[in-house]
């Protein structure tokens, strides 16, 4: 009986390990939510994914971004790309990121994380600067309030009562033979 | 090399949650294989004396070697370059899922993996885990009656048929490609889909389904080359972008969205479809050569009166 206990928690163990885990890829596989899809900035177009796809205040977000040529789209590998976060309501820049491929997990795209500790509507600009010249894009971030339910901790939690209750059965079941 | 090929070979994605997973069955599998490997050495040394009593070998190598060419093929499609293009191209994620679907399952399934897996258990571990699964799957258990019910080959055929269509359908997809999370629910259920499918084909244990004959299995096997050839047909001949998706993305090597699909259509119809082909006439084989075990009827026997009597002859 106790070894069955036993089991039941490694397992539950294992999963809420994998779940946690998961969870934090999600955010460091590159993608995410396109949020601008083929801009114009000079002579190069640029797509920018955002990952979570609804960014949310002191919790991490990272930023994928893809350089191509505006005539072929073939991918860009060595451009210099520099990303500022610029305050909502006084436009001054917050915080300036180097934007690189070295640590993306798609060699293709350039990959940055940094958090934004208030909800706002932030100004983002990019800028591009490679052997065909130079380009800059601008476009909004929307980051939203903390949640109120952790949706993680409500999965473990959903998780845990399954784990009970298919518990208390097997010890039912095996009372009741 | 070219740089943007390079790059994207380069581009591997570890994702711990699947390593974890791939070497945990890994582990598993090949420790139980090792176990019933020295048991069975054991037994035919004790066996020696009587020959013809203990032939079979219960852990032949040809099983690890398969597992673990299941195991390769899984960790390539989830986390090499194709895994990471395939958010780019859409061949190479129809390459994922026909590896997902179509390769990895047959090859696991045709090491036996569930009596392995359960001698792979530590201690009392497998006697736990074997006393419940003996308890689910043993011939009077009405969980085995409803495994077996909901397992059916026509039902597993109209589930295989819900994923492929269900999955290729431009909502879906797009929003699979646009959430990681919907992204891994997508290979999961094509991953147990794959499973269910090729474990009628291969006739792996657990062994519930008793009535369903070879013949049947080829007609099985050859059932699902419709649904797939179907998709892929259809995404080969489309005229316009199926999935808006891949519009919005950078093309790689001067891969237009038209052709990236066409491409995808055709590795779906063509190599998807002639794996179950293959499949089919391996039954085929199989069945020929079990006639061809069979003891020949010697002409006393084939021509004997009672033998070529037509039937109602007498009447």
């Amino acid at each position: 009986m106790i070894a069955r206990w036993k089991i039941g928690l490694y397992a539950f163990m294992l999963l809420a390990l994998l779940l946690g885990i998961a969870s934090e890829i999600v955010q460091a596989h590159g993608g995410g939510d396109l949020i601008v899809s083929k801009a114009s900035a000079g002579p190069y177009w640029v797509s920018v994914w955002v990952s979570p796809a609804e960014p949310i205040a002191g919790q991490e977000v990272h930023v994928s971004v893809a350089v191509t040529t505006a005539v072929s789209e073939q991918p860009i590998l060595d451009a210099k790309v520099q990303l500022q976060v610029h305050h909502p309501e006084t436009n001054n820049p917050l915080l300036t990121r180097q934007v690189t491929n070295t640590e993306s997990t798609n060699k293709l795209l350039y990959e940055t994380d940094f958090i934004l500790d208030e909800a706002a509507t932030y100004p983002l600009t990019l800028q591009i600067s490679a052997t065909d010249g130079e380009g800059t894009i601008t476009f909004p971030l929307i980051v939203q309030p903390p949640d109120i339910f952790n949706s993680f901790l409500l999965t473990i939690l959903g998780f845990s009562l399954f784990v009970l209750y298919a518990a208390y059965r097997t010890w039912k079941i095996t009372r009741d033979t | 090399m070219n740089p943007i090929l390079k790059a994207a070979l380069l581009s591997w994605g570890w994702r711990i949650d699947v390593i974890i997973v791939l070497a945990l069955a890994g582990t598993i599998y090949t420790r139980g294989w090792w176990v019933l490997r020295r048991r069975t050495a054991q037994v035919r040394n004790w066996s020696k004396r009587r020959p013809g009593l203990f032939r079979r070998q219960l852990a032949v190598p040809e099983h690890l070697v398969l597992y673990w060419l299941g195991i390769f093929f899984i960790g390539l499609a989830l986390l090499s370059p194709i895994d990471v293009l395939g958010e780019q191209l859409f061949l190479m994620h129809m390459v994922q899922h026909l590896l997902l679907v179509m390769v990895a399952p047959p090859l696991l399934l045709l090491a036996n993996p569930m009596a392995v897996m359960l001698w792979g258990l530590p201690g009392k571990g497998r006697y736990v885990a074997g006393g419940v699964v003996g308890r689910l799957l043993h011939r009077d258990s009405a969980t085995r009656r409803r495994i077996r019910q909901v397992t059916q080959p026509g039902i597993v055929w109209m589930l295989w048929a819900v994923m492929v269509f269900g999955w290729h359908d431009p909502g879906a997809y797009n929003a699979a490609l646009r959430s990681e999370l919907v992204h891994d629910v997508e290979h999961l259920t094509f991953f147990v889909a794959g499973m269910l499918f090729w474990w009628h084909v291969t006739g792996a244990g657990p062994r519930i389904h008793p009535g369903f004959s070879q013949v049947g299995r080829i007609a099985f096997t050859l059932a699902a080359i419709p649904p797939n050839m179907l998709t892929g047909v259809v995404l080969a001949f489309a005229r316009a972008p199926v999935y808006s998706y891949y519009e919005s993305v950078p093309r790689l090597w001067g891969i237009s969205v038209m052709t990236d699909q066409q491409l995808g259509g055709i590795i779906m119809w063509i190599p998807g479809s002639m794996m179950y082909l293959i499949a089919a006439l391996i039954l085929i084989a199989g069945l020929l050569h079990e006639e061809e075990r069979k003891p020949v009827m010697s002409e006393t026997q084939w021509g004997s009166d009672e033998t070529m009597r037509a039937p109602g002859g007498d009447l």
